[in-house]
């Protein structure tokens, strides 16, 4: 902590507020060290340096209060990160559902309207589970709030909800209207979410807001396609879709990187659990466009399902980092 | 709707004796939130949080004479433009007819979104009873025709309670009467045209150094400001998804 620094400065009979007290420092431990070799002299010079650095300049020049951080990390467990996945998958298989019906591939449909139901029923127990009264989940759509991405959000599930039930249920033969709002609603749920974390006050999300929901919408893409391709879907189609998609993702990506810079904002895509998080997503996603090229499903859709999860885990632990990184709030 | 009112926060009056931290604990029946020391000075709150509405910070700093104290009781601002009201999913968090932001316990729901959406890390999550948690401006004191208690428990005025145009205008003839004296005192919030990203604090600062050594934001904005271009490129990439899955059934034939 730098007021016990100054506060050792001042002990050491050192004025800190002097500039020239470095210099003094050193002048004084050079001359009680007079008989050292000089080597030794400068090694110790440089280490009392070290021991009062932060002299008046640092003190006051210091970034915020004890470096605490200035906003608040979102509170959220890694159902929500889960959640992305679940949801994303939901969004993007109601989507190519609908494209599959459109060429009467009915049995691709049917496969990913299961999907879609699924990962809706399953996303929506991770959001109910993650509240703090999970008693109250209604509480969300007693009200639209066009101001809050989360209740546009709410509703963008519901509606995508109601309709992947009926649609499951219904199987009709080709696209038709209820098909084509599914598809609309699809769309929505695959990148709501990037909407969602990017208008924050969270630094790393906040900067890359309009980028984040491309990724979102592009990670859903592929992870739906690497879901498929795990499971068995064997089709030219969803091999299309997978490498497009992932191509997707991974330009994404790059453009999220690109958006964030090299500076303190950035950091926790480079740096620490979330950067070594987000490094392994992105290797494991190039891997799994390899394995699709190379025709190995399985091991494609493997690679890239653990590929999305990551990706997500990634960016929600880089945006606790962020919070807690007073520099990202305070020094851009 | 009666009058807007607010707080003004002097930092050169607060001598740090905590007064307003306790009169808000006792007054609201707020948890304690431990008692471990942080070694900061003598702030051992460290920030905001669900249970700490008033928070006295010791930031201390060397100058010819030592070390400086500056001191400073950061609140909720409950900002022109809020972030978490903007952000809240359920219509919990509201504007007061007294022009404050209050969170309603009994819609809350505890979805943690108004806690990244605040851009000073004022709300939090109480995680024993899982709601979001903030200073209320003492709704029930002003409904009362009281003061909040923490600028009633005060003893230097540091913290003033009163209508915002009062304020404002107390706030201008402190800062002339400071910079007569030589101390670089601004206003840290006090209008919509000094900090456009909150359109104006309600609960504004007077402070002697640069904020970001109170660790508040130097140019804070509401997180919702630029949403629409985000859903914007939301619906570009939806309807990009859409093309890629159409494209991906229609053309290349069954290879």
């Amino acid at each position: 902590m730098s007021e016990n620094l100054v506060a050792r400065a001042i002990e050491r009979g050192l004025d800190p507020n002097r500039s020239d007290s470095h210099a003094e420092a050193a002048e004084q431990d050079a001359h009680l060290v007079a008989a050292a070799p000089a080597a030794e002299i400068l090694a110790d010079a440089a280490a009392h340096h070290a021991d009062v650095a932060p002299t008046p300049a640092v003190t006051t020049e210091h970034v915020g209060y004890y470096d605490l951080p200035v906003v608040k990390p979102a509170p959220w467990k890694w159902f929500v990160p889960a959640y992305f996945y679940a949801g994303g998958v939901a969004g993007a298989s109601a989507v190519l559902r609908g494209a599959a019906l459109l060429v009467g591939d009915r049995r691709l449909a049917k496969r990913l309207s299961i999907i879609s139901a699924a990962g809706e029923a399953i996303g929506a127990a991770l959001l109910v589970a993650d509240l703090g009264k999970p008693q109250r989940f209604h509480h969300m759509i007693r009200v639209v709030r066009p101001t809050s991405p989360m209740n546009v959000g709410t509703w963008i599930l519901g509606a995508s909800t109601l309709l992947g039930a009926l649609e499951l249920v219904r199987q009709p033969k080709r696209l038709d209207a209820i098909g084509v709002a599914q598809m609309i609603t699809g769309g929505g749920l695959s990148t709501y979410t990037g909407v969602l974390i990017g208008n924050t006050a969270i630094p790393v999300w906040n900067r890359a807001r309009v980028v984040m929901p491309v990724l979102f919408g592009a990670s859903a893409g592929a992870a739906a396609a690497s879901l498929l391709e795990l499971t068995g879907a064997r089709s030219p189609l969803v091999r299309r879709f997978a490498l497009a998609t992932k191509t997707a993702e991974l330009a994404a990506a790059r453009a999220v990187e690109a958006r964030l810079g090299t500076g303190v904002v950035g950091a926790p895509l480079r740096e620490g659990r979330s950067g070594a998080m987000w490094r392994g997503a992105r290797w494991l996603q190039r891997a799994s466009l390899v394995a699709t090229t190379l025709r190995r499903p399985r091991i494609a859709g493997m690679l890239g399902t653990a590929a999305g999860v990551l990706t997500r885990l990634a960016i929600h632990e880089a945006g606790r980092a962020s919070a807690l990184d007073p520099r990202a709030t305070l020094e851009p | 709707m009666s009058e807007t009112v607010g707080f003004l926060t002097d930092t050169t009056l607060c001598i740090g004796c905590k007064a307003c931290e306790v009169a808000c604990k006792q007054w609201n029946e707020l948890p304690d939130d431990g008692f471990a020391l942080t070694g900061h000075s003598y702030d051992n709150t460290t920030a905001l949080g669900a249970s700490t509405w008033r928070h006295v910070l010791f930031a201390e700093q060397s100058n010819a004479h030592g070390i400086a104290w500056k001191m400073m009781s950061d609140v909720c601002k409950h900002c022109d433009r809020a972030g978490c009201q903007e952000a809240c999913p359920t219509g919990a968090i509201v504007r007061t007819e007294h022009g404050s932001i209050y969170i309603q316990p009994d819609v809350c729901n505890g979805c943690g979104y108004c806690i990244p959406a605040c851009p000073f890390g004022v709300v939090a999550r109480r995680e024993d009873d899982g709601r979001a948690w903030k200073c209320t401006l003492c709704y029930d004191r002003l409904n009362g025709g009281l003061e909040p208690a923490c600028a009633k428990a005060c003893p230097t005025d540091s913290i003033e309670f009163g209508p915002l145009e009062r304020l404002r205008e107390k706030a201008t003839a402190r800062v002339t009467q400071l910079r007569e004296r030589g101390v670089r005192a601004t206003l840290y919030g006090d209008s919509a045209e000094s900090q456009p990203g909150t359109g104006g604090l309600h609960a504004f600062f007077l402070l002697d150094d640069r904020p970001e050594a109170f660790n508040l934001p130097p140019d804070p904005q509401v997180p919702t400001n630029g949403v629409g271009r985000s859903w914007l490129a939301a619906g570009i990439a939806a309807a990009a998804l859409g093309a890629i899955a159409i494209g991906a059934a229609l053309f290349g034939g069954n290879e």
